[in-house]
C-alpha cells in the first residue's frame, strides 16, 4: 500500500477533480484496501445508487480496479475493489505526458491522447467525433488522418486496451491474511514497510490479472492495420507479432473482419498507457543526467541506444535496457540528428568512459561482453542519491551533508573518525548527527563491550540506510505536495468573492457583444487581489508540477 | 688509612661505572652492572652509585622489574640540582610520557606517591621552568604536563586545525576555498601539486603535512566539489606518472536547490506534525504566508 501521505494526496486530487462524494468512496478504497461495494456503502454512509455513479467515475478514470477470488477455476462472493493510488496520482501529471507525445508524434497525437486523459476511457469512434469536434471538422475529413495517428499510438504502446474489469484471482495461501493486519497498524517500522511491500505486490497481482495479454493489449484495431507509417513501427508490431498465438487471432480476425470491425470501433474501449508515458520521462531523465554528468555526445549516445530499445522494454522500472551490438549502436546514433556527425572512434571512446567501473552507465553483456545495455537503475539511482544530498545540503548546511555523504560511502564509522574525516569539530560532529538521527537521515547502532551498556564502554556506529531515508523523504514529499494542493484550495476559498466578481465580468464582457451590458467594474484594490491570486496560484501549480518531478525520480522511475 | 683506600676504591668504582653507562646509552641494568663490576666489593659500588645519584650524574629507572642505570647528561645534571627525590621521581614520570603528556592521576599511580606530595613536586618543577602545563583538546579541564622544551603531540593540540583551544574553522575554510580554487583553476592536480601551492601562497606559516593537505582534499571530495581519479599516463595525465592519486574539479555537484526545498514544507521542521485541521495547517501557516507574500 502506498504511504500514507500519497493515500492523502490522492484522495485530495480526487476531490479536485471529481468532487466530494467521489473522493468520499475513493477515500475509503484507499484507506482500507480492497472492498465490497456493500463494505464501502456502509463506510461512506452512500445509499447505493449513488455509490454506484461514483464508482463509474473512478472505474472510468482508470483510478480503481474491480476483481473476484476464484478457487479453483470457479468465483465465489461478490466483487471486490481496491484503488490504484499510483493511476490518481498520475492525474498531476498530464500535462507532462502531453508533452511527451507531442515531441514523439505531433500535435494530433497530442489531441488523442489528450481526449483519452480526459475521458478516461473511449472507444475509436468516441474518440474520433470528439477530436473532430474539437478542429471544428466533419468527421470523414479527418477520420483517415486520426485513425493513422492512432494506429502509431498504440503500436508505440501508448495507448492500450482497457484491462478486464473484474479479472478473477485465484486465492493465494491463508498465511497472507495476518501479514495485511500489520500494514493497518503499524506506521514506520520495519514490519510496516515489509507490509507495505507485501500488500504492493498484491495490488501489482490484481492488475496484472486484470491486464489483457501482451499482444491483445497493443492489438490496433482490424480496421486500422492497413496503416504501417514508419520503418519503426513495423519493427515494433514485426516484435509483437512474435507469438504463434497472436497470428492465429488475426487469422480469427480476418474470417469476420466486418463484424470485426464495427466491434473494434464501436465498443472496444482504449485508455492511455501511463506505463509508456512513465517509461519515456524515465529515459528523458537518465539522458539528461548523462547529458550532464558527461557531455552532450554521450547523452546522444545513451538517447539512440534508448530509443532503439524501448519498444522491448516491458517492465515499468526496467533494470537494463534490451542488449545492442556495437553496429546497432552505431547506426541508431547515427540515425538522430546530433549524432549523424559522430565518428565511430567518438562513439567507441564514449562508450569506453561509461563502462568504466566509477560511472558504469552502460555494462558489457552476452558472451564474451559484445553487447551493450544501458544500466538505466544505476543511473537513477545517481540521480535519487544526488537528490537527497541536495536536500541534506539545503535544510541542514554544508558540514551535514559532507557528513551524511561521508556515511552514505563509508558505512559505519564512530563519531571521532567521522570528525577527523569530515574536519568538523567532534562536539558539533555530535550536535549535527543528533540532527540527523532525529530526522532519520542517519541510524546510529550501539555496541557495547560490557553488558551494563555504559557510555564509556560502548562504540557508537553511525550509518546511512539510503533506501530507508529515500522512503520517508518520498512520504514527507506526498506530505508537502498535498500541503501546497490544500493551501491552493484554501487561498481559492479564500477570495471566492473576488473570483465571483471577475467570473461576472467575463460573462458581462461576452454578453456585451450582444448588446445587454451589465454593469461590473472592478476598483484598483480588487484589481491587486485579482492579481496576487493569480501569482499565488502559478506559484504553487508551478511548485506543485516540481515537486512531482522529483516524487516520480523517487517512486516511479 | 683505611678511609683513604676505600675513598680510593669508591672512585675508581665511580669512574668504572660511570665508563659503563656510557657505553650503554640505552640504560644499564643492576645485575649487568654487577657482573661487570665482580672485583669491586657491593658496598663500594653501592656508594659509588649513592654518590652519582647525590651529584644527578646518575640517573635511576625501572624497566619491568629491573632497576636499571643511566648516565645523567651534564646540562641535565646541572638543572635537576637540588631536587627531592620526589620532585626526581615526578620529572623522570613526566620525562617518559614525552609530548603525549601525563595527567596527575597517572602520575599518582606511577609513582605510588600521594596526592599533595606530587602537586608540590609539580610546583617545584614548574617553579624551575624543567616542566609546563598543556591543556588538553579533548577535555577541556583536563591538564597534562611534559617537559617545557617539548612540542606538544597532536593528540593534545588537536593538530593543525586547532589553533589554542578552538577548531580554527575560519583557517580551514580559507584553506579549502584556496585549494579548491587552485584545482578549479589547473584542472587536474596532485597532493604535491596542492602542497606546494600552499607553501608558496604564504597562506599559512604553520608547517603542514601532506597528511593535513589529504584531508583538505577529502573535505573537497566529500563536498563533491572535486573528485579523485587516478592518472593513466596519458592524454591529460602526461605530466603525471601514472598511477598517481589526482583530483579534478566535480562533474556531479551537489544540487544548491531542489524542488523538494525550495517549497517551505521541504525546510519545515515542524512538517511532521502538519495536519489539515491541527495547530500547524497548510491553512494557517506562517511559512506559508511569508512565501506567499506578494
Amino acid at each position: 500500500m502506498a504511504s500514507p501521505h500519497a493515500r492523502k494526496l490522492a484522495c485530495q486530487i480526487v476531490r479536485n477533480q471529481f468532487g466530494e462524494l467521489v473522493e468520499k468512496v475513493c477515500h475509503c478504497l484507499v484507506s482500507k484496501g480492497q472492498l465490497f461495494l456493500s463494505e464501502i456503502s456502509r463506510l461512506s454512509e452512500m445509499n447505493l445508487s449513488q455509490l454506484r455513479n461514483c464508482l463509474l467515475v473512478l472505474m472510468q478514470h482508470n483510478c480503481i480496479q474491480g476483481f473476484k477470488l476464484a478457487n479453483e477455476g470457479a468465483s465465489f462472493g461478490p466483487t471486490r475493489y481496491i484503488a490504484i493510488v499510483d493511476h490518481i496520482l498520475h492525474r498531476i501529471r498530464f500535462p507532462k505526458f502531453l508533452v511527451g507525445v507531442c515531441e514523439d508524434f505531433g500535435q494530433e497525437a497530442e489531441a488523442l491522447v489528450e481526449g483519452l486523459l480526459e475521458h478516461g476511457r473511449l472507444t475509436l469512434e468516441q474518440l474520433i467525433q470528439r477530436c473532430a469536434a474539437q478542429a471544428g471538422k466533419t468527421e470523414a475529413e479527418v477520420e483517415t488522418t486520426l485513425k493513422e495517428t492512432f494506429a502509431s499510438l498504440v503500436r508505440a504502446h501508448y495507448i492500450e486496451r482497457c484491462p478486464a474489469p473484474e479479472p478473477l484471482l485465484t486465492l493465494k495461501s491463508q498465511d497472507e491474511q495476518p501479514k495485511k493486519k500489520v500494514s493497518r497498524t503499524a506506521s514506520r517500522s520495519r514490519a510496516a514497510i515489509l507490509a507495505k511491500i507485501v500488500a504492493e505486490t498484491e495490488e501489482h497481482r490484481i492488475l496484472s490479472a486484470a491486464a489483457p495479454m501482451e499482444a491483445e493489449r497493443f492489438r490496433v484495431p482490424a480496421s486500422l492495420a492497413g496503416f504501417s507509417t514508419s520503418s519503426r513501427d513495423v519493427e515494433s508490431a514485426d516484435i509483437i507479432d512474435d507469438s504463434a498465438g497472436k497470428k492465429r487471432k488475426r487469422d480469427a480476425l480476418e474470417m469476420d473482419s466486418n463484424t470485426m470491425n464495427a466491434v473494434d470501433e464501436k465498443e472496444v474501449l482504449w485508455r492511455v498507457n501511463y506505463e509508456e508515458c512513465i517509461r519515456r520521462l524515465r529515459h528523458k531523465l537518465c539522458i539528461a543526467q548523462v547529458r550532464s554528468r558527461l557531455d552532450v555526445g554521450a547523452g546522444t549516445i545513451i538517447a539512440a541506444m534508448l530509443e532503439a530499445t524501448r519498444s522491448l522494454e516491458t517492465k515499468s522500472k526496467q533494470k537494463v535496457s534490451a542488449p545492442l551490438f556495437m553496429d546497432g549502436i552505431t547506426q541508431a546514433v547515427r540515425n538522430t540528428p546530433e549524432g549523424r556527425t559522430m565518428t565511430m572512434e567518438r562513439i567507441r571512446g564514449a562508450l569506453q568512459q561509461m563502462t568504466s567501473e566509477s560511472l558504469g552507465f552502460i555494462s558489457r553483456a552476452g558472451e564474451g561482453g559484445s553487447f551493450f545495455v544501458v544500466n538505466l537503475q544505476r543511473i537513477i539511482e545517481l540521480a535519487q542519491r544526488s537528490e537527497v544530498e541536495g536536500i541534506v545540503l539545503q535544510r541542514y548546511g554544508r558540514e551535514s551533508c559532507r557528513i551524511f555523504r561521508l556515511l552514505s560511502m563509508k558505512g559505519h564509522l564512530e563519531q571521532k573518525q567521522i570528525s577527523d574525516r569530515a574536519l568538523v569539530p567532534l562536539k558539533e560532529t555530535w550536535e549535527l548527527l543528533f540532527k540527523l538521527l532525529k530526522e532519520e537521515f542517519v541510524e546510529l547502532q550501539e555496541i557495547s563491550k560490557a553488558p551494563d551498556h555504559a557510555p564509556s564502554k560502548t562504540f557508537y556506529l553511525w550509518r546511512v540506510n539510503l533506501q530507508g531515508v529515500l522512503l520517508h523523504v518520498l512520504d514527507d514529499m506526498y506530505h508537502a505536495a498535498a500541503n501546497l494542493g490544500q493551501r491552493l484550495a484554501h487561498e481559492l476559498d479564500q477570495e471566492q468573492e473576488i473570483l465571483g466578481l471577475l467570473k461576472q465580468l467575463h460573462q458581462s464582457k461576452s454578453s456585451g457583444a450582444d448588446g445587454k451590458a451589465t454593469h461590473v467594474t472592478l476598483t484598483q484594490a480588487q484589481h491587486e487581489q485579482v492579481k496576487r491570486i493569480r501569482r499565488v496560484a502559478t506559484v504553487l501549480e508551478n511548485s506543485i508540477l516540481k515537486l512531482d518531478d522529483a516524487i516520480m525520480l523517487f517512486h516511479d522511475f | 688509612m683505611e678511609d683513604s683506600s676505600s675513598r680510593a676504591l669508591i672512585a675508581t668504582a665511580l669512574n668504572r661505572i660511570l665508563d659503563i653507562c656510557r657505553g650503554t646509552p640505552e640504560g644499564v641494568s643492576n645485575i649487568a652492572l654487577g657482573e661487570q663490576m665482580q672485583d669491586v666489593s657491593l658496598t663500594a659500588r653501592a656508594q659509588a652509585i649513592n654518590i652519582l645519584l647525590q651529584k644527578h650524574q646518575l640517573q635511576v629507572f625501572k624497566h619491568g622489574d629491573t632497576l636499571m642505570y643511566k648516565e645523567q647528561s651534564r646540562e641535565e645534571a646541572g638543572r635537576l640540582k637540588g631536587l627531592q627525590p620526589e620532585d626526581l621521581l615526578v620529572y623522570q614520570v613526566i620525562q617518559a610520557a614525552k609530548n603525549d603528556g601525563i595527567w596527575t592521576r597517572d602520575m599518582k599511580r606511577e609513582t605510588n606517591l600521594q596526592q599533595p606530595q606530587i602537586a608540590k613536586a609539580i610546583k617545584n618543577l614548574e617553579a624551575r621552568k624543567l616542566i609546563k602545563a598543556v591543556q588538553c583538546i579533548n577535555n577541556k579541564t583536563k591538564k597534562v604536563y611534559m617537559l617545557a622544551e617539548l612540542k606538544p603531540s597532536e593528540k593534545i593540540t588537536g593538530g593543525a586545525w586547532y589553533s589554542g583551544q578552538e577548531f580554527d574553522a575560519e583557517f580551514v575554510n580559507v584553506l579549502k576555498e584556496q585549494c579548491l580554487q587552485y584545482v578549479l583553476k589547473e584542472g587536474i592536480v596532485t597532493l604535491e601539486h596542492v602542497a606546494n601551492f600552499v607553501r608558496k601562497s604564504g597562506l599559512t606559516k604553520e608547517e603542514l603535512h601532506t597528511r593535513n593537505f589529504k584531508q583538505i582534499m577529502d573535505m573537497l571530495v566529500l563536498d563533491a566539489e572535486i573528485e579523485e581519479i587516478i592518472s593513466t599516463g596519458t592524454g591529460a595525465f602526461t605530466s603525471i606518472p601514472p598511477d598517481t592519486l589526482c583530483f579534478r574539479p566535480s562533474s556531479n555537484r551537489i544540487p544548491e536547490t531542489s524542488a523538494f526545498t525550495n517549497v517551505p514544507c521541504g525546510l519545515c521542521p515542524v512538517l511532521h506534525q502538519c495536519t489539515d485541521d491541527g495547530l500547524i495547517s497548510p491553512k494557517t501557516c506562517i511559512y506559508f504566508q511569508e512565501w506567499l507574500k506578494f
